[in-house]
């Protein structure tokens, strides 16, 4: 539909859920991180108070679910200040390295009202899982924080990026969360985001192996796989909304590098929601082709906006993680302008 | 499961966001965390839960509804409805004594 504006109408008038990247701040050092993350911020996060303000500022807006991913949420000292502030009206979903959660931890967590916790575990065994986290111990940490979470009665998932280091432990991965009492595992892909795309032709894939590698899985009875290759691969942008550490709306973690529609200390949300062109034109859901059985499961066209500009540099064009309009793209091969500090493909 | 004497409300803290460019209603459950999806026919009777006893609840439900459901079909719908509301703390059931006592309605 084209409205007035002579722009594709975006599906919400208002955001139903939001995803806060509350930290750039972490206790790892993660070779697969997104971020870019330091011990220190590198530049001045949200204080508390602003996070309080943009809260109930998108609580009246009607924002009913938030995800809360850093860094390492649980890094920031005013973590559960925030948390209790929000879960009070919205249901909160944290993702965690888990590795601050100890029995303590999980007991505050749950009497702050956290909604699901997700943990990451980059392999089944510590050489793997430390290798990735890049801190000795990563792995116990992790593995008992999902314990203590379990124990205490919160809603738990592992997630997991499959690569070509921990391809070999996705099995073992499902039948260990599954151990620990974990009711999903999310296997995610890889993404050509923050350091990790120096170490691509290590870590990268080809989609043929990502394919038998998801087809080989068989999840224990009870848990849950989560996946997005085909023939679930999803364009979620229709509904993302997505403020970074520094208060700049992203419209989602995976599209860090390559927009910011505009900072919430400058303009209130709902003003970039409603007028940044570009987060308008990503929210209509229109692309140049798409794969029926993708979009009949999904309810939505084209699948990952990240990943289609990130390979083939245009908003419009197919995910190339979905076998039926990968048309070619090697996803182990990553475009030079990738590596420009603000990544902008050529137009 | 029936609910022979108590009346219906909304649980105390619910939020509840109308998509209606989905037709759908989003319910998140503080008191024991959650977000669910009502569809419109679960969504219009939540909104009628203003601690009313079931056979009022469901009267005005097939008022609603009637004629794309017998009364008999609304009835039905009403009861599975309210079992699946009261388990996932959307709805509470109060003694009709005591919404007497306390004059409470659901907010």
């Amino acid at each position: 539909m084209v409205n007035q504006r002579g722009d594709m109408t975006p599906q919400f008038d208002r955001p139903p859920k939001v995803t806060f990247a509350f930290t750039e701040t972490c206790n790892q050092e993660c070779r697969h991180c997104y971020a870019d993350c330091r011990r220190k911020g590198k530049r001045r996060e949200l204080s508390t108070a602003e996070w309080l303000k943009l809260i109930d500022y998108l609580a009246e807006n009607g924002v009913i679910q938030t995800y809360i991913e850093g860094g390492e949420p649980l890094h920031r000292p005013d973590f559960l200040k925030i948390l209790r502030h929000i879960s009070r009206r919205m249901m909160t979903l944290l993702r965690t390295n888990g590795t601050l959660i100890d029995a303590a931890m999980a007991r505050r967590l749950k009497r702050a009202g956290v909604g699901h916790v997700l943990v990451d575990l980059m392999g089944c065994r510590a050489e793997t899982h430390d290798w990735f986290a890049g801190v000795a111990g990563s792995f116990t940490r992790a593995s008992a924080g999902i314990r203590n979470l379990v124990e205490a009665g919160v809603k738990t998932d592992v997630l997991t990026i499959l690569n070509k280091r921990n391809a070999s432990e996705m099995q073992p991965i499902l039948d260990l969360a599954h151990g620990l009492g974990a009711e999903r595992v999310g296997v995610l892909r890889l993404y050509p985001l923050g350091p990790v795309k120096h170490r691509w032709r290590d870590l990268a894939l080809s989609l043929d192996e990502q394919m038998v590698a998801i087809a080989s899985l068989k999840p224990p009875a009870g848990l849950k796989l989560m996946q997005s290759w085909h023939p679930r691969d999803r364009n979620c942008c229709w509904q993302s909304a997505t403020v970074n550490a520094y208060g700049d709306s992203i419209g989602c973690p995976y599209l860090r590098e390559y927009v910011n529609f505009g900072n919430v200390r400058d303009t209130p949300f709902m003003e970039i929601w409603d007028q940044d062109p570009l987060y308008r034109t990503l929210r209509a859901g229109e692309v140049e082709s798409s794969c029926a059985t993708c979009d009949a499961n999904e309810g939505s066209r084209g699948g990952c906006r990240s990943a289609a500009y990130a390979f083939r540099g245009r908003w419009d064009a197919a995910d190339p993680f979905c076998p039926t309009v990968n048309d070619g793209v090697d996803l182990r091969v990553l475009p030079d302008w990738i590596f420009q500090a603000k990544p902008r493909a050529a137009t | 499961m029936s609910f022979p004497t108590g009346s219906f409300r909304r649980s105390r803290g619910l939020r509840l966001r109308p998509l209606p460019e989905r037709e759908v209603c989003l319910v998140y459950v503080p008191k024991r965390p959650n977000l669910y999806t009502l569809n419109a026919t679960a969504w219009m009777i939540l909104e009628l839960c203003r601690g009313q006893p079931l056979k009022d609840l469901q009267a005005e439900f097939y008022n609603n509804i009637e004629p794309l459901m017998s009364r008999q079909e609304a009835a039905d719908y009403v009861l599975a409805c309210l079992n699946d509301f009261v388990q996932k703390l959307i709805v509470e059931v109060v003694p009709a004594a005591k919404l007497k006592t306390t004059g409470r309605r659901g907010s």
